[in-house]
């Protein structure tokens, strides 16, 4: 896993400026953040595959502070939509 | 969860979290009819055909460094694919009660100035689909 220093103004996949972000990006998006000045590449970065994409959803940090996770449907119920569905 | 107040949607453009600048944001996916109808019917019968997905999202411009332009202008020339992200509530975690809709998309056109005397600097995007996930539901 590659790591950037997220520079700003935006969040970066969930990354506050000045925090570090450990993605695979692909080489095209590299170049677009980098360009922009959004990310600065951390030594001991690898080259990714091209055409790799990292869907996984940013890391959901907790706002509140109280270890909580803030979505109270755990997803256990009979109605409850299967995981990852389409539509 | 019941019915709710979009207050908090969370909006990432290329992995860059643009919440704070958006004022709208809509999830289409519209798919063909495609006619199927036989001799004999009295009504017609509709068959479900190619899917389509476009999320347009409100935007307020902003020319600062990193910002909304900075984001959205090299993926509008580049014409390179880009994940577009969009989830009711930005501070819950994704779950069944706050699903999170992703797209592979590109950007076809892109408009960096619009509005009157007076108004904010406001523009919509429409991002469009470009691969065949489509727009993804993503719960857990």
């Amino acid at each position: 896993m590659n790591s950037y220093k997220v520079l700003g103004p935006k969040a970066i996949y969930g990354v506050e400026p000045g925090d570090t972000l450990e993605r695979d990006l692909s080489p095209e998006q590299e170049e677009r953040l980098v360009a922009r000045g959004a990310i600065e590449p951390l030594e001991g970065n690898v080259p990714v595959e091209a055409g790799t994409v990292d869907r996984t959803p940013p890391t959901f940090t907790d706002p509140d502070g109280d270890g909580e996770d803030n979505n109270t449907n755990d997803g256990t119920g009979e109605d409850s939509p299967e995981e990852g569905a389409s539509l | 969860m019941g019915k709710f107040v979009l207050k908090d949607v969370f909006v990432e453009v290329d992995g860059t979290d643009l919440s704070n600048m958006a004022s709208s944001a809509t999830i289409g996916q519209p798919a063909d009819e495609v006619e199927a109808t036989g001799y004999g019917s009295d009504y017609r019968e509709l068959l479900q055909g190619l899917k389509d997905g476009t999320i347009t999202v409100a935007f307020f411009q902003d020319f600062a460094n990193g910002s909304v332009h900075d984001v959205l202008n090299p993926l509008y020339e580049s014409g390179d694919t880009f994940d577009i992200v969009i989830r009711p509530v930005k501070s819950t975690a994704v779950g069944p009660t706050n699903p999170e809709f992703q797209m592979t998309a590109r950007l076809f056109d892109y408009s960096p100035l619009a509005g009157g005397v007076g108004e904010a600097a406001t523009f919509d995007a429409a991002f469009r689909n470009a691969s065949q996930d489509g727009i993804t539901v993503v719960t857990a």
